[in-house]
């Protein structure tokens, strides 16, 4: 450690100190997540989260049919509860014939998975490239503000679009698309984080005392972002999530073999004056997620922000 | 008729359109010039103050060239703005169109002579030089129109004088008519002196005017006041290209669209249980089929084919997704086609069975594959790759446009794709010759299926005029095809359309072909 010989200096911020930063991050950590605890909504959205999460896991024990299972001459059955319906069937038969909650349960596997794997491989790239442009300044941050005025400026939807055109429906390819217009976000956020811690007192210090660079971003600049990129993954989460439901339901998702919320939801439109649960059920589901996932999203920043600590 | 999709099922057809597709939005002379006229009365309403029409079809037309195309969608719409020398009627009778009468001079030689006053919509005479000019211009290698193949069997036409033309064909055919009434006769002076730029604003003799086509939007069509017989009821025609069928009902529904020649199965009670629609039904000249790469494996192995046919259970897809509108098929044609063989079984739904075929073709543990379809027939494809399912097979449904099926399929790019072939010939000759013939791959590559002794058994066939032999010959071809199985066998739909309870004289016909000038809004 290059910065210990001086850390002990009273003058000098203690986060310099990794080790002490460690300690008091250690504090941080469990302070934020007391407050975090006590946010109600939030805790709601996160077991909300969990359950569907858990249930996406366990899928094959829990789902009660096949998902892909047709039965054609029992298909529109309505859910358990309506007449005509069967608890062999809680939530009804699809167009086809196929349970509608077995297809929900695995359903949650895509939503839940292309949600996670894209988020963080955004957080990771996005972060980086924000932290080196916001750091290192100079023309490789104009270069990197220019791409992403320029990638901003590109319709992400017309992109999908286009991906999925040349290289067909597919899991990889719908999180290619999704990582492609979700890394941007990150990359601003934390440049721009960046841009201000790298003034502070105990960066330049580790900078004098000849720490370097890709060390003082690795351990003293992206711990100092970390909240904020929390925060807006889970924000982003619930995007994709969206994202992946719409390019679904325009039959740009993942393939016809796979259940997913969206797809369900554009089979279930055509039926939806005969057969209102085709549609309902995985809109339901969608929008209970995204709903989950924003409220613990939005706990996390209350318990981040410094401003709204000791309330 | 024969030959080209009925167009919302299928969307395989035509090869793409030579000419540019443009938006164009011109004036139409035709419009003010009907306009002028009034046209006739219908209660009380005079023509130019009607509403439009409004049709809806589900895919858009390719051409506005009436041999470059093998589409149904394209073909409806290519039948109102031109005329053809003579049609059929709603009972399939012929009937002179720009033709008044004909006669039949030996076994190959017919003379027909041109309808006093029939005219262009510029309001020049139709003539002999026309119709000779518009076949020839099919035939000529140069054209490469995806529709001279239903015109291959005429070896000449003569202009005997301005109102008497000559067709002599290669060999006595008797469905020589029938072929007649799938070409469009246009205006030889006009399209010799504007070349293809004739095409994005076309002049034919039909009882409407080309007004105006947004790709992908609609085409306007404004009545031909001087029409033959008699000016259209209603002033402007709208064709709108709507490919999803549940918002093609749901425009039905709520007055956006007044007709809807062809329809899913799946929305028969949908439509039935509203009092402001009228469903039709009629019986069909259309056959379902998916088509099988045979020269990609696995489908090169005729076990694997007979397999995929014996895992479809055609009845239960039939009662649970088609509301019943469609009947069974054991091979490619339907029992009123001649050449029908009623003692050939096809493909009983025999999962055991198909298990047993894969296993002895060495697919034991299955395949997967792609099977191409368009919007319109999601719910189907979808059913069948779950029945595939059950022996193994992982069909994977890709949902795409129907210019992009047509393409993939004449390209031979496809595995495998649904598709519907309309023939209402009731004649084996035609679906044999396009689909099973290899002087069609080139063009058509779809299957790429070919037999050289299948080959000689079509030609004689379609050479032969006593109808009973030729109907013998046809059924040798017919067991051929069914045992090679270049196609999953599925079902004949039955016709159904429905238009808005106010629609008057719209007939749905049994070849799903429509005329419009006789249709009125109450």
């Amino acid at each position: 450690m290059g910065t210990r010989g001086i850390a002990t200096d009273e003058q000098l911020p203690t986060l310099a100190d990794p080790a002490v930063a460690a300690g008091r991050s250690r504090r941080e950590i469990v302070a934020t997540a007391r407050r975090l605890a006590r946010n109600r909504m939030a805790m709601f959205g996160a077991i909300v989260y969990l359950a569907i999460a858990l249930m996406a896991l366990l899928a094959p024990v829990i789902a009660p049919h096949d998902p892909g299972a047709q039965q054609l001459l029992d298909r529109l059955k309505p859910p358990a509860l309506m007449a005509g319906g069967s608890t062999e069937h809680l939530l009804g038969t699809d167009n086809l014939g196929r349970d509608i909650l077995s297809r929900l349960i695995y359903g949650a596997r895509v939503s839940i998975v292309v949600g996670l794997v894209t988020v963080t491989i955004c957080a990771v790239f996005g972060s980086l490239l924000g932290a080196i442009g916001g750091y290192l300044g100079g023309r490789i941050d104009y270069l990197l503000v220019l791409l992403l005025d320029i990638w901003m400026a590109f319709p992400f939807l017309v992109l999908a679009i286009a991906m999925s055109a040349v290289l067909g429906p597919g899991p990889m390819n719908l999180i290619l698309a999704l990582v492609l217009s979700g890394w941007v976000a990150y990359c601003r956020v934390v440049r721009g984080e960046v841009m201000s811690l790298r003034e502070r007192d105990f960066v330049v210090a580790a900078r004098v005392v000849g720490v370097s660079d890709s060390r003082i971003i690795a351990r003293h600049l992206v711990p100092n972002v970390l909240g904020p990129i929390l925060v807006l993954a889970m924000l982003e989460m619930a995007t994709v999530i969206i994202a992946e439901a719409a390019l679904s339901f325009l039959g740009l998702g993942v393939g016809s073999s796979i259940p997913t919320w969206g797809a369900m939801l554009n089979d279930g439109r055509a039926y939806l004056r005969q057969a209102w649960w085709l549609a309902t059920f995985p809109g339901v589901i969608i929008s209970v997620l995204v709903l989950s996932i924003n409220f613990f999203g939005d706990g996390l920043r209350d318990a981040l922000d410094p401003r709204l600590r000791n309330r | 008729m024969t030959s080209d999709k009925p167009s919302s099922f299928s969307g395989r057809s035509g090869i793409p359109a030579a000419m540019t597709r443009r938006t164009l939005l011109q004036g139409a002379a035709a419009g003010a010039g009907a306009a002028a006229l009034g046209g006739p009365l219908q209660q009380g309403v005079s023509a130019q103050d009607s509403p439009p029409l409004i049709v809806a079809q589900t895919a858009d037309i390719e051409t506005l060239d009436p041999p470059m195309h093998r589409a149904r969608a394209t073909q409806n719409v290519h039948q109102l703005i031109y005329d053809s020398l003579v049609h059929r009627d709603e009972n399939l009778q012929m009937v002179g169109h720009l033709a008044e009468s004909w006669e039949v001079v030996d076994d190959v030689t017919y003379r027909f002579t041109i309808r006093e006053g029939a005219t262009w919509q510029d309001g020049s005479p139709v003539t002999a030089h026309d119709v000779k000019f518009s076949y020839d211009r099919t035939l000529d290698p140069a054209t490469q129109a995806p529709r001279a193949g239903l015109l291959d069997m005429v070896e000449s036409t003569e202009a005997v004088d301005d109102r008497t033309v000559e067709i002599t064909t290669k060999f006595a055919d008797p469905l020589v008519m029938v072929f007649l009434t799938y070409h469009a006769i246009v205006p030889m002076n006009l399209v010799t002196e504007q070349g293809e730029a004739f095409f994005e604003h076309p002049v034919g003799a039909g009882p409407y005017a080309f007004e105006s086509w947004q790709l992908n939007e609609q085409v306007v069509l404004k009545a031909n006041p001087n029409y033959w017989d008699g000016a259209p009821l209603i002033d402007t025609v709208i064709i709108r290209a709507i490919p999803d069928p549940a918002t093609l009902v749901a425009e039905l529904e709520s007055g956006g669209v007044d007709i809807v020649p062809i329809l899913p199965a799946s929305f028969y009670e949908q439509v039935q249980g509203n009092s402001d629609l009228t469903a039709l039904t009629a019986p069909g000249t259309a056959v379902n089929y998916v088509g099988l790469n045979t020269t990609m494996a696995p489908f090169d192995n005729v076990l694997v084919r007979q397999a995929l046919n014996h895992a479809i259970d055609r009845d239960t897809i039939i009662a649970a997704l088609l509301q019943g509108l469609a009947t069974p098929i054991s091979g490619p044609f339907f029992p009123e086609v001649r050449g029908f063989d009623p003692d050939v079984a096809g493909y009983a739904y025999d999962v055991d069975k198909a298990k047993a075929l894969l296993e002895e073709a060495g697919l034991g543990s299955g395949f997967d594959a792609t099977l191409d379809t368009v919007a319109a027939n999601k719910e189907v494809s979808e059913a069948m790759a779950g029945m595939w399912q059950e022996i193994g097979v992982n069909v994977t449904v890709n949902t795409i446009e129907p210019g992009v099926m047509t393409e993939r399929t004449n390209s031979g790019q496809s595995q495998m794709w649904f598709s519907s072939w309309g023939d209402s010939s009731a004649d084996a000759g035609v679906t044999l010759f396009r689909h099973f013939h290899s002087s069609q791959r080139e063009l058509f590559k779809d299957t790429g299926y070919s037999r050289e002794d299948l080959d000689q058994i079509i030609d004689e066939g379609r050479a032969t005029i006593d109808l009973e032999r030729r109907a013998e010959i046809f059924r040798e071809a017919h067991r051929i095809v069914v045992d090679d199985a270049p196609w999953v066998f599925l079902w004949q739909p039955t016709a159904f359309g429905a238009t808005r309870a106010n629609v008057q004289g719209f007939v749905l016909r049994p070849d799903g072909y429509f005329f419009l000038h006789k249709v009125s809004k109450g």
